[in-house]
């Protein structure tokens, strides 16, 4: 009876020994498991925010080229863009010290930079676009004048040159008419 | 005294010079004559920015200092980029017979807007290491310039007739087109010959 429940007990021990190293193997592939889903997650993480922060890069750059070409077209019309040329070199800046921090690996420092160079950019467009409106009206009015005054100056003088002309030709015609033939 | 048809014939210049007099301030607005040479300007000047102290015999771990400048005579404001790049002696260079760029990959930028008449200067700082010989070959590992560490990994051969292992770090001058809206190669670039020494 001794001998049988002794075994029995020694039985009833394997089974919980048994449990606990499935248990054990158990939780060490969830562990693990857990660790690789972290992994995969946090590699997911970082590529993403290292796509956002190239593309935030892209973005800047055609912020800039777009808020420059404006610029360069409001020039163009006459008008003076001195200070929208000062605000595009801050953005330029911006861009710059987003791309090394890009290049040192600060992908929180790239998409600020950016940022920033693309909220400059688009207020210097805004601004560009308001400057070229407002130059090219100003070009017109300035083109409208220089044309009337021309054709009114021209006209005017040929007028006054077709009546001088008049006159001179009856004084001419008078003392021609004066003259006396004279015999060689 | 003049006949009559000779009064008539300087009555006729007259006004026609007088018209024209009127004319030309509109004839300006259409007419566009050929204004000034376009031109950009792009130089490098040695650490104290004069064309003479230009680091030339360079090693692991010194820090080199040279000048980068541009200069804008474009008629208007422009926009560029200055590209830099490094090259061994085998490596192609910018081709300026056909305006062509060097296909070089660029390994560091800087943007620049200028206005017309504007000049622009900034100083650029570069190092290197792991540089490493095997025989008669040189390889440059890492090459930093300012703060942007970069790994090149280029190599050289010894170059007999000069006796060193020379590289070149090269600057091209890009600008912004607004037609097509990007950026060009300008035609002009500017480098600094290295004798990599150990």
């Amino acid at each position: 009876m001794f001998i049988s429940s002794a075994l029995c007990y020694s039985e009833d021990e394997t089974r919980v020994a048994a449990k606990g190293e499935k248990k054990m193997r158990k939780l060490a592939v969830l562990v693990v498991l857990s660790l690789f889903l972290l992994m995969i997650f946090a590699n997911f993480c970082v590529a993403t925010s290292e796509n956002e922060a190239s593309s935030k890069i892209s973005e800047a750059d055609s912020a800039l080229k777009i808020a420059f070409k404006s610029v360069w077209e409001a020039e163009r019309v006459g008008a003076n863009v001195s200070g929208l040329v000062s605000d595009l070199k801050i953005a330029e800046n911006f861009l710059a010290e987003a791309e090394i921090a890009f290049a040192n690996g600060d992908l929180n420092g790239t998409i600020s930079k950016a940022d920033q160079c693309i909220t400059i950019a688009n207020s210097v467009q805004n601004d560009a676009t308001i400057l070229f409106n407002l130059a090219s009206a100003n070009l017109w009015k300035i083109f409208w004048l220089t044309l009337t005054f021309s054709s009114v100056g021209a006209i005017a003088f040929v007028i006054f040159l077709t009546r001088v002309w008049g006159r001179f030709k009856r004084s001419y015609f008078k003392k021609m008419m004066k003259m006396k033939p004279e015999v060689a | 005294m003049l006949r009559l048809e000779d009064y008539k014939i300087l009555f006729i210049i007259a006004s026609l010079t007088g018209t024209l007099l009127f004319a030309s301030p509109s004839l300006e607005l259409v007419i566009h004559l050929p204004s000034e040479e376009a031109f950009s300007e792009l130089w490098v000047l040695g650490s104290n920015r004069t064309t003479e102290d230009y680091p030339f015999n360079v090693k692991t771990g010194e820090v080199y200092k040279i000048f980068i400048e541009v200069a804008n005579h474009m008629g208007s404001s422009s926009y560029y980029i200055i590209k830099a790049k490094f090259r061994n002696q085998t490596d192609p260079l910018p081709d300026s017979s056909v305006g062509a760029p060097s296909s070089l990959p660029e390994l560091y930028k800087y943007y620049v807007i200028l206005q017309n008449g504007e000049e622009w200067e900034t100083q650029l700082t570069f190092s290197f290491s792991n540089i490493s010989k095997v025989e008669n070959r040189c390889n440059v590992g890492i090459l930093k310039i300012n703060d942007v560490r970069l790994i090149i990994d280029k190599p050289a051969i010894w170059n007999i007739n000069y006796t060193g292992y020379y590289y070149q770090l090269f600057f091209e001058l890009w600008i912004f087109n607004a037609e097509i809206e990007d950026f060009q190669f300008h035609n002009r670039f500017v480098g600094i010959w290295l004798n990599v020494t150990f």
